[in-house]
């Protein structure tokens, strides 16, 4: 019989925190097997603030996801795959070279997993550790090679790759592994939200032909540019739906939690906005909202159009959690007027799909139902999971150790 | 040095800058020795002739201006470098003041910081005033530019927006324009003090320079209060101006410069620094400098804390793409800064701009309530 392995997620979001359990069956299919949320304390800005608050909030999420387990499977949530994000997630490009006894010898792998642990070296900085490494381009003797494929067995002097890293701050990182200790739960490893996103709300192809995916949470707003099956550009920053709210309470002269529920009236498209027995001017709360999104949206548009990147998105924009509101969507129409602007929710169906040869885990959920098709929140969380799996499944030979995971052009 | 104390030199650079120090000197007269000198320096001949501050300093070569050009104001003070070398000459301390809505201010400021500072030494602060919150965006935007430049050649800035934070909106517009010359009344009371006055518990010159080379952000305030709990009250109100989301706790460093009358007992002194310690932490060095004067009416206090959020590093942005480093220039928080939820947290900066500050107030949006 062949073996299990149960993994476990856990996003940690500003307004939200939810965890997810996954089996993983030697086949390449993962089962969600639990799911579970809880309001999130403790963290601003998608950034700990609060160790100890967070750690309370971490425990509710686990225990609700454990409790959903509990039907199918005797589990208890231990190690788990963590998001990160916000201002303190940085990425750059560097080049490794390494050299090769001579121009007749062949490329091995133990040549290339020489150049991982090079770039390991080169993307771990005093304050800054990575959390992804991504290789986008090799070079045999200065020509570049299209896939991987290409460079094993090859014949070359000098082998040159290079990479995008994706790095998250060293003291951020403690914080995570801090409160996830207090919580009782240990970090296995560290997933860029933006990047899990990708693994849930993207199919194969779309990350292959190149897929541009924004995401806007409570706490911060970051993108992914995909492409080749993987990441090449991206980008975060502190800046989220709570600054919205913070945005209202301050121009409105009205309390957070007060000016939380005017953005989710004005959201819902109600004509009058009224909270706490008195009414709001729509017209006042539109251009406050309308000002942050605005900038925000461009913000990144100026990003990608300065990256060059803009007409290697094939496959469209994808928006996820608040980035897919009809507010913030109209902006990206602007921004990107000739690109097809989406909005997925996680794709989770409720059969896993047929095996084929393209090395991919299947995700799939028979006891959801339709929950995940209308909940853009859960698409990190989830992400994470078939990332995680995937991981496992087939990128082993490529894995380093401990929290850096590296991928290939595939 | 001028007869054996620091010289201190306050420069107003363009309109703006020279109607403060020209209200400032007007506002000293014959209240400072000769060690404190007052110039203004423009590109326009004829505001910089309109101007009572006694020594005038123009710069380029029309004498008509920049119009809002801030690349012009920097190529005048180029032009004219050898001029404001001289008039920086024997400077110690260089209190540099200007607008950054137009050119002179914005584009000269900076290039005279680099003569003073880099060529002759000097220790330089600056208070700069950034355009009104409702004053159009390009006009914001050249400001934040500007102040960015300044920056760089400035070890110390202190932005101070007009029209923020004023409560009266009834209150007469030239007021509010007078408000922003606060921050350098305030660092020329203290620095008046320090430098002229004997005290009963010394604040040394080179204790004060200690404090205001402390990296990270800043605040000054200055409190005025008579009766049995005047000192004490004093202190309150010098802490309690307005400087953003800073607060005292986060100071590295303190002076606390008290001048009273000769009759303060020991429990209005020790009930006043108990004031102080209370807001501030275990680590904060406090320098205190208790001067006493026999015509002073109740107790003034002038409260200068530096080294606030010096460990908290500007978020690396994304547009830089690049491990952003500390913030190499200190900010004296006098900018009201409208962060809300956010004002425990560490700013998010991205290229310079606060973006933790609502959008609408920094793009000047008006809200009907």
């Amino acid at each position: 019989m062949a073996k299990d392995k149960i993994l476990s997620a856990i996003d940690l979001g500003t307004q939200t925190i939810r965890a997810a359990v996954g089996r993983l069956s030697e086949d390449g299919t993962l089962e969600v097997i639990g799911y579970g949320t809880a309001s999130s304390q403790g963290i601003v800005k998608s950034r700990i603030e609060d160790q100890g608050k967070a750690a309370e909030a971490l425990k509710k999420a686990v225990l609700a996801a454990e409790n959903d387990v509990k039907s199918r499977l005797e589990h208890t949530i231990k190690g788990v795959i963590v998001s990160v994000g916000g201002s303190g997630v940085t990425s750059g490009v560097e080049t490794i070279t390494v050299d090769n006894n001579s121009k007749n010898e062949l490329v091995t792998e133990k040549l290339l997993s020489e150049i991982d642990e090079k770039f390991e070296t080169r993307f771990t900085h005093k304050d800054q550790s990575p959390v992804h490494v991504y290789i986008t381009d090799y070079f045999i003797d200065g020509i570049r090679k299209k896939s991987l494929d290409d460079v094993v067995g090859s014949q070359g002097e000098k082998i040159s790759a290079r990479a995008l890293g994706i790095l998250e701050e060293k003291n951020e990182l403690d914080k995570i592994a801090g409160a996830l200790n207090a919580s009782g739960q240990t970090v296995e490893c560290y997933c860029f939200g933006a990047v899990a996103d990708g693994w849930s709300v993207l199919t194969a192809e779309q990350r292959q032909k190149g897929a541009l995916l924004i995401n806007a949470g409570a706490g911060s707003t970051s993108f992914t540019f995909w492409k080749d099956g993987i990441v090449h550009e991206t980008g975060s920053f502190s800046v989220g739906g709570d600054h919205v709210t913070n945005d209202l309470a301050l121009g409105l002269g009205i309390p957070f939690n007060l000016a939380e529920e005017v953005k989710q009236n004005f959201i819902k498209e109600e004509h009058e906005i009224r909270v706490g027995g008195k009414y709001y001017k729509t017209r006042s709360v539109e251009t406050i909202i309308q000002n942050r999104v605005e900038e925000t949206v461009k913000f990144i548009s100026d990003m990608i159009k300065e990256k060059g990147i803009l007409t290697q998105i094939q496959s469209g924009v994808f928006l996820t959690g608040n980035a897919a509101r009809a507010s913030f969507i109209n902006y990206v129409r602007r921004e990107f007027s000739s690109l097809e602007i989406k909005t997925p929710c996680p794709i989770i169906p409720s059969e896993p799909a047929e095996a084929n040869d393209k090395k991919e885990v299947r995700i799939f959920s028979p006891h959801y139902g339709n929950k995940f098709q209308t909940d853009h929140g859960a698409s990190t969380v989830l992400g994470m999971l078939s990332f995680i799996a995937q991981e496992e499944t087939y990128s082993q030979k490529r894995k380093s150790k401990g929290l850096f995971n590296l991928f290939s052009l595939l | 040095m001028k007869n054996n104390s620091p010289l201190v030199k306050i420069i107003g650079v363009g309109g703006c800058g020279c109607n403060t120090v020209s209200s400032i000197e007007e506002k000293y007269a014959g209240k400072l020795n000769e060690n404190f000198e007052f110039y203004g320096v423009d590109t326009d001949f004829i505001s910089l002739k309109n101007q009572t501050v006694r020594n005038k300093v123009e710069i380029g070569s029309t004498g008509i201006g920049t119009a809002k050009d801030r690349m012009l104001g920097a190529q005048a003070a180029q032009e004219s470098a050898d001029k404001l070398r001289e008039m920086l000459k024997g400077a110690d301390i260089v209190i540099l003041c200007a607008g950054l809505s137009g050119g002179t201010g914005s584009g000269s400021t900076g290039v005279i910081a680099h003569l003073a500072a880099s060529e002759g030494g000097a220790v330089v602060m600056a208070s700069v005033t950034l355009p009104f919150y409702y004053d159009d965006v390009r006009k914001q935007e050249a400001a934040q530019d500007a102040l960015k430049s300044i920056k760089e050649e400035v070890p110390v800035v202190m932005p101070v927006t007009n029209g923020e934070g004023v409560e009266n909106e009834d209150v007469p517009f030239l007021e509010v324009l007078r408000a922003t010359d606060n921050n350098v009344i305030c660092l020329i009371e203290m620095i008046n003090i320090v430098v002229n006055r004997a005290g009963y518990e010394n604040l040394d010159f080179s204790e004060l320079i200690k404090v205001a080379s402390t990296s990270g952000d800043a605040m000054i305030g200055i409190g005025e209060a008579k009766g049995e709990q005047g000192l004490s009250l004093a202190i309150n109100l010098a802490r309690s101006t307005k400087s953003g989301s800073l607060t005292l706790k986060d100071a590295q460093r303190v002076a606390l410069i008290t001048l009273t009358s000769p009759n303060v007992s020991f429990k209005q002194i020790k009930d006043a620094r108990l004031v102080l310690q209370n807001e501030i932490s275990r680590q904060t060095e406090v320098y205190n400098g208790l001067y006493v004067d026999n015509d002073q009416e109740g107790a003034k206090v002038i409260l200068f804390a530096t080294g606030i959020n010096s460990q908290k590093e500007i978020p690396s942005s994304v547009v830089e793409q690049t491990e952003a480093g500390p913030m190499k220039q200190y900010e004296i928080g006098f900018l009201a800064v409208e962060e809300g939820r956010f004002k425990d947290t560490a700013p998010t900066y991205i290229a310079g701009i606060n973006y933790d500050k609502p959008t609408f107030i920094r793009k000047g949006v008006l809200i009907e309530k």
